[in-house]
């Protein structure tokens, strides 16, 4: 008999191999020809006919004969699982050097900003739960619907005019300046840090909102349990009723978001990536879906895909761990 | 205030306190050395600063011919042979001294003091290893089917000899192509590239006898590509050229290039760095530009942004320079009523020209002739007595009622046009997403909607926007109908040459009746202005073409687009040349001018240097 993690694990390979293979036939039935396009512009740019601009387009990044679907469909899966994704039909490079770039500047903006949107969103959450009767109730909720409401790639272009345009407290753009060596120095890493203020920012600020209205409702939901009333009738003190019964046991619902939005972060975010010319995954995913790069968009596609899968499972696991009720089935 | 100390005091101190003291420990120091270490003093230098685009590492690489090669270093590490002044129809010298022409032959004499940045000098032998590997990928066809052979009887001669059939925009081609390939690198793929063109050429020669190329071409396909994928295979980190800079170091959002003392007027260079950003949108530029971070630039602006940039720097001008392209509403012409001549006049009639440049490109140029001739260089090619004889098609809703009454249509009650049966006459205007275009094609729905059309507008996916154009299935469309970069010849073959784009998604039949009732094929005269080297034939062949496309309209023009150049000027930069000699050189390529005024001293460091 399976136990329920082996089943878990069972049900995420096939939700990964399903996803393998829906976006492998999706994305080749994309409509649209890239090579036309690129060989209209290369026309109207160089000033040269259609017919060379085409030619020109293809002798640059034109493809083989193509092969059966069924036939590369098969190639890729094999590939896959040997951990090869391909190679790049733009860039002619294989897709895991291209990933291998670009996730860390992801995971570090993202994680970055993720973990304090979800830590200054929950505690406001719980604060507000446990003063819902005064002002700091309907500053949050304008607070998160404003926020919520509004665009991120708004929200950066914002934080760009105040802080680098006007301020120029931050610069405008990139990852890390040209003066310092990429690596696990000080400078460089004091560097990126500067270059990541603003982008952190843009994904913080509309992030936190969510947070305080997700915590704030599971915080009310727990603050009418049994057990906060028997705290209360028991004389214990208000921090230790607000952390350790109501925060601890409201905090299970957003934990399980916060495993899935730290698992959807290796997409990227394609628009605040945009505003600041941040090189991460949001970068390459706009550019390999204009580009109808198979290769790269199939193995982004399998890295988002994987990580909220492992985001999940690990959210199931951790659950387990905090919730005793889950780990003894209940 | 209050509540939050009584929240602080009940619920948060002693989270508070660990948290204060993570920050004291750990974050504090952190920060701070890591802002120490980041700002170590640097030597202040003489910088121009632009922006250009290029695949980031890992992608980039040193291969002119493979992608993510080179990038928007280009321009400043490598060079043409000439460079042309549109307006004055001259060319003047870029890595050459003189130049010799004769019907059958071209010949070009390099300078003898270029050097690649490795000492290598720079000879014939790197301009025949360019040409040949380009011809051998299969590019460049504009200047391999008219010229023969590349002949180079020294170190600093290169002779093209041209075919029985000659082009009069092959020259330009082969003098303004960049010259990229260093024979002692790329040398070693010479031998296999000269096998391909010629296999090309014979394939050219065959299929002009009338003969079945299709294996042949399939064939050659292959060869190519395995050809193309070794060639691609090699990727040097960094370029090697031999203009004025050279390649320092490129990361993402920035590459650094500094002067090359190899390069053969190093001395008269002043400027000890380029940096270059990245361009990735519009948006971004324009907030580069409002704090002051770049010299030179030409983004596509409207005009409350221009405003907005103007009053942050006053120290920025911004001029319009011409990109020899115009903005068109191409019509189907297969399709009723655009098959009428009469029709397609009314629209021109109907269509405020100048409202849709206001709305669309507000810095574009007006088209006062719709002829296929680019407003800027219309008196370069006619006389002001032909010009008299256009139409100019000034906006007159009364003359359009009469010409669609004349062709059989009549206005139901609600004041829409209709035919004769009754059946009502909407349209659809395609465009693809590009804001310019999409704003155009709103306008002009707008206007023809008022007139009496009910029209819509279809935005289309750019990669669809092509394939459905070309499959016939749309009313009118935004485009770039004409583009003369070099030649009005380059918008005509587009508008007429049964292979060409504009040509194939209008459909329009090229055979059509004079002034005098003589019938002429358009085809056939783009093909003689093509192979006529003679300027005064050339201007004559040129009239009769505007004079037809004024008449038939298989296209309106809209407007001539101009490139918007912001040029900081008096910063990090100061002496920028205005008015005409800026306009013919940035016609050409705005960063070879630039070289050009470093080299001969026009273009100074400013006062500000960059650390």
């Amino acid at each position: 008999m399976m136990t329920s993690m082996t089943k878990r694990l069972l049900v995420s390979f096939i939700t990964i191999f399903l996803a393998l293979s829906i976006t492998f036939f999706l994305t080749r039935k994309m409509p649209g020809d890239i090579f036309h396009a690129m060989a209209l512009d290369k026309m109207r740019t160089e000033g040269i006919p259609f017919d060379v601009a085409y030619e020109r387009v293809i002798a640059i990044y034109g493809m083989a004969s193509g092969e059966p679907l069924y036939k590369q469909y098969f190639a890729y899966l094999g590939n896959t699982i040997r951990g090869r994704l391909g190679t790049s039909i733009y860039y002619h490079i294989s897709v895991n050097k291209i990933i291998a770039k670009a996730i860390p500047w992801t995971v570090f903006v993202c994680s970055i900003s993720i973990l304090l949107g979800f830590i200054i969103g929950s505690a406001l959450g719980t604060v507000i739960a446990w003063k819902r009767k005064t002002i700091l109730d309907p500053l949050a909720s304008a607070y998160a619907s404003i926020t919520d409401a509004t665009p991120s790639y708004i929200i950066a272009t914002i934080l760009l005019i105040i802080f680098a345009v006007n301020l120029k407290w931050f610069p405008i753009k990139g990852a890390y300046s040209v003066d310092v060596t990429p690596g696990f120095n000080l400078p460089f890493i004091g560097n990126a840090l500067y270059h990541a203020t603003l982008p952190i920012l843009a994904y913080t600020i509309p992030g936190i909102g969510g947070w305080i209205l997700t915590m704030k409702a599971s915080a009310i939901s727990v603050l009418g349990e049994d057990y906060v009333s028997a705290a209360k009738a028991r004389g214990l003190k208000e921090r230790r009723i607000a952390i350790s019964y109501v925060g601890r046991n409201a905090i299970l619902a957003p934990f399980t978001s916060l495993a899935i939005v730290f698992g959807s972060m290796l997409g990227g975010a394609t628009l605040i990536e945009s505003v600041f010319a941040y090189p991460g995954m949001g970068f390459f995913f706009g550019k390999a879906i204009g580009l109808r790069d198979y290769p790269l968009m199939q193995g982004l596609f399998l890295l988002t895909i994987g990580g909220v899968i492992l985001a999940t499972l690990l959210a199931d696991f951790l659950y387990a761990a905090i919730d005793p009720r889950v780990r003894k089935g209940g | 205030m209050e509540m939050m100390m009584d929240l602080e005091t009940k619920c948060l101190n002693p989270l508070w306190r660990k948290m204060k003291n993570v920050f004291k420990i750990v974050l504090i120091p952190f920060l701070l050395s890591c802002m120490l270490f980041c700002s170590p003093e640097k030597e202040e230098k003489t910088v121009l600063r632009t922006l250009g685009s290029w695949d980031m590492p890992p992608m980039y690489n040193g291969n002119p011919f493979a992608p993510g090669g080179v990038g928007a270093a280009r321009d400043f590490i490598y060079g043409p042979l000439f460079g042309y002044d549109i307006f004055k129809g001259e060319f003047w010298p870029w890595l050459t001294l003189e130049l010799e022409e004769t019907p059958e032959m071209l010949t070009v004499k390099l300078r003898k003091d270029i050097l690649w940045e490795d000492g290598t000098p720079f000879t014939s032998n790197d301009v025949y290893a360019t040409f040949v590997i380009h011809g051998g990928l299969g590019e460049w066809s504009e200047i391999w089917r008219y010229v023969d052979k590349i002949e180079i009887p020294d170190s600093f001669t290169v002779v093209f000899h041209y075919g029985s059939t000659n082009s009069i925009i092959a020259k330009f081609f082969i003098l303004t192509n960049f010259i990229e390939a260093c024979a002692h690198i790329y040398g070693k793929w010479l031998d296999e590239a000269e096998g391909l063109l010629k296999s090309r050429k014979d394939m050219w020669q065959k299929a002009a006898l009338g003969e079945d190329v299709k294996k042949l071409s399939v064939e050659l396909g292959d060869r190519t590509y395995q050809f193309k994928e070794n060639l691609h295979k090699f990727k040097p980190e960094k370029p090697v050229g031999y203009g004025p800079f050279k390649v320092r170091i490129v990361i993402p959002d920035e590459m650094v290039l500094e002067k090359s003392d190899t390069f053969w007027a190093a001395k008269n260079i002043l400027f000890e760095e380029i940096r270059i950003g990245r361009f990735t949108t519009n948006e971004l530029v324009w907030a580069s530009f409002i704090a002051g971070e770049v010299d030179i630039e030409k983004p596509a602006t409207p005009i409350d942004v221009v405003k907005a940039i103007l009053r942050a720097q006053p120290k920025i001008k911004h001029i319009p320079v011409s990109d020899f392209t115009a903005f068109c509403l191409v019509i189907n012409n297969e399709r009723f009523p655009f098959s009428e001549k009469d029709f397609r006049k009314a629209l021109a009639y109907i269509i405020d020209r100048d409202k849709v440049r206001m709305v669309a490109l507000y810095y574009g140029t007006k088209v006062k002739y719709p002829c296929g001739l680019l407003p800027s260089v219309l008196d370069i090619w006619t006389t002001s007595e032909f010009r008299q004889i256009l139409n100019p098609y000034i906006l007159n809703h009364d003359k359009a009622a009469e010409l669609l009454e004349g062709i059989g249509l009549i206005k139901d009650r609600d004041g829409y046009w209709m035919t004769m049966d009754g059946e009502k006459l909407n349209f659809e205007i395609a465009t693809n997403p590009n804001t310019d275009w999409v704003l155009a094609a709103e306008e002009i729905s707008r206007q023809l909607t008022t007139f009496g059309f009910k029209t819509n507008v279809r935005i289309i996916e750019g990669t669809l926007y092509g394939s459905t154009l070309g499959a016939g299935e749309y009313d009118m469309a935004i485009e770039f109908g004409i583009s003369a970069k070099l030649h009005p010849v380059q918008g005509y073959r587009n508008l007429y040459k049964s292979r060409e784009w504009i040509a194939r998604v209008t459909r329009f039949v090229s055979k059509v009746t004079g002034p005098d009732g003589d019938e002429f094929d358009l085809d056939e005269l783009q093909k003689e202005l093509f192979t006529t080297s003679d300027p005064g034939s050339q201007r004559k062949i040129i009239e009769k073409l505007a004079w037809a496309t004024n008449e038939y309209l298989p296209v309106i023009d809209l407007l001539e687009k101009n490139a918007q150049f912001f040029i900081c000027d008096g910063v990090r930069v100061t002496g920028w040349p205005y008015g005409d000699e800026l306009q013919n050189k940035f016609g050409f390529n705005f960063r070879i001018a630039t070289l050009k005024w470093m080299i001969e001293g026009t273009l100074k460091p400013g006062p500000v240097r960059i650390r």
